[in-house]
């Protein structure tokens, strides 16, 4: 995603996400991450892994759902990186179900 | 057209951040290295890192946020990495809205197994990476604390602990023990060199470690509001556009002229004062206004002529009777006098002004002693009667002498009765 090529720094992310299994994962997360893409050229960095992470961008907090039932979870962030990867990192313990989503609506402050 | 404002300065955050608010690099987050804030889970902040959550240690909702919530049996937050940290220099600080009663041999807060540990001993004392304290302090069983913990160097004299934004004053003789080079298992409210007997009881708002020192403004900074650590938003306040409504400031025809002169501006104001009391007081009330006068059509012609001013009042003066004693005093005639003018005219004249008027006097029955001196009177116009004075016998003449003005010695007519004493001399003149 081109985060601010259009000059909109920060952004809005919602994630649709739904367990088979809910059992505590209430207030538990799933961490957004970014991978900032064309650093140097057309280099990036490196992609995140469970004990490297180039950029943490925030963390949807997990509500004590249904299972099997959608959630709709937010993260607003600023200052994003011009261009970047995002990825999530599940820590609620559960496995996530496919079919999962990920939005993101850029932001900026301009005359509306 | 739509303008954006930009205000700076804008207020840290009061409360827990909920979402992910950079790091004040240059202010009270000056060199973090580790921060958890439990609003984004068990994710370092500043890192990134994601730790583990072990045991019954999990997030909570409360009243004002989230917390890291340590019932105390078995449980902590742990992650092996950072490298980054080491040596001894650096400050551990945490924040925490309740502590609850010690575990079997106290609380560990934080550490590395069981050498570079933050721990709050069963006896009181405290254990500053690994260092013990000389003196007991008061943790346990208590709300809303914050405990700040700095390293200044490789020796126990560079060792602070400070509780509540305050100096605990306690001292440690031992010099710390450095962190381990490399990768490390660092653990938050438990000493995992110790089992079980050191789990945190409690809860945590903020923790964190920075590799700056920390002393007392820092430590009393953070306790007042933990989240100074949190840079301070820019504000960016818009005014839109609606359809074809603008909202744009306009200056209208302002025009400045380049002039050396003084522009005065001046009005007048009514100052209406309504029923004030003064207090009785040495300062002096002022109380101003401006009057306005107003002159209707008033016209001054220039003449040298007079001015004549008449008044029509009538002044009367009446003598009522009077008695007048004989004595040798002079005599006194008083009288208030009623002055009628009958509608005098008064003009403009260097002439002087005389008021004349004809006096009628009359004297009766005037008894008048023997005496040596002379009675006199005068007048100009003056019609005298004596009417039976009685005359002492007197070895001395008696002289009564009128003297006429000689323009009317001729006509006046003088009348007398005298019963006549051989004695006597009467002389005329």
């Amino acid at each position: 995603m081109v985060g601010d090529g259009g000059s909109y720094p920060d952004a809005e992310f919602v994630l649709k996400v739904q367990f088979v299994t809910v059992t505590s994962i209430e207030n538990k997360v799933i961490g957004l991450y970014a991978r900032p893409l064309n650093i140097d050229g057309t280099s990036d960095a490196p992609t995140p892994t469970t004990t490297y992470a180039e950029k943490y961008i925030g963390s949807f907090v997990l509500q004590a759902s249904a299972a099997s039932t959608d959630q709709y979870l937010t993260v607003f962030a600023e200052g994003l990186p011009k261009e970047a990867e995002y990825y999530l990192y599940n820590l609620s313990g559960q496995t996530i179900t496919a079919g999962w989503t990920l939005k993101v609506t850029p932001r900026t402050y301009k005359a509306s | 057209m739509s303008s954006l404002l930009l205000m700076p300065g804008g207020k840290r955050p009061p409360e827990q951040t909920q979402h992910n608010v950079p790091i004040d690099h240059e202010g009270l987050g000056k060199g973090i290295q580790l921060l958890l804030n439990p609003a984004l889970g068990p994710i370092d902040i500043a890192t990134g890192r994601a730790w583990t959550v072990g045991g019954d240690v999990k997030v909570e909702d409360v009243t004002r946020g989230k917390i890291f919530k340590y019932p105390g049996v078995d449980g902590d937050l742990h992650y092996t990495g950072y490298p980054e940290i080491s040596g001894t220099v650096g400050t551990f600080f945490i924040w925490c809205p309740t502590v609850g009663p010690k575990d079997d041999w106290g609380h560990g807060i934080f550490g590395e197994a069981a050498t570079t540990f933050f721990l709050a001993h069963q006896f009181g004392q405290f254990y500053h990476m690994g260092s013990e304290s000389d003196r007991i302090f008061s943790w346990f069983n208590g709300t809303n604390k914050s405990l700040v913990c700095s390293s200044a160097n490789a020796t126990g004299a560079g060792l602070k602990v400070y509780q509540n934004g305050e100096d605990t004053g306690m001292l440690f003789s031992a010099a710390p023990t450095p962190w381990s080079s490399g990768a490390k298992t660092l653990t938050i409210g438990r000493n995992p060199g110790f089992g079980t007997v050191h789990d945190f009881n409690g809860t945590i708002r903020l923790v964190g470690y920075t590799k700056e020192v920390w002393g007392k403004a820092e430590a009393a900074a953070f306790h007042v509001n933990p989240w100074r650590i949190f840079k301070t938003r820019t504000r960016k306040l818009w005014v839109a556009s609606v359809a074809s409504t603008e909202h744009n400031l306009t200056i209208a025809n302002g025009a400045l002229a380049n002039a050396a002169a003084i522009l005065a501006i001046s009005q007048i104001h009514a100052i209406a004062v309504a029923n004030t009391s003064i207090a009785n007081s040495a300062s002096t009330l002022a109380v101003s206004q401006v009057h306005s006068l107003a002159m209707a059509n008033g016209t001054l012609s220039n003449a040298a002529g007079t001015v004549t001013i008449s008044q029509g009042a009538a002044i009367t003066l009446a003598i009522a009777g009077i008695a007048i004693s004989n004595s040798a005093a002079s005599l006194a005639l008083s009288q208030e006098h009623i002055l009628a003018l009958s509608t005098g005219t008064i003009a403009n004249s260097a002439a002087v002004l005389s008021l004349s008027q004809v006096h009628a006097l009359s004297i009766y029955s005037a008894g008048i002693s023997n005496l040596a001196g002379t009675v006199a009177l005068e007048s100009s116009d003056v019609t005298l009667t004596i009417y039976s004075a009685t005359i002492e016998n007197s070895t001395d003449s008696v002289a009564i002498t009128i003297t006429l003005n000689s323009q009317w010695a001729e006509e006046a007519s003088i009348s007398s009765v005298w019963t006549l004493d051989s004695a006597r001399t009467t002389t005329w003149s």
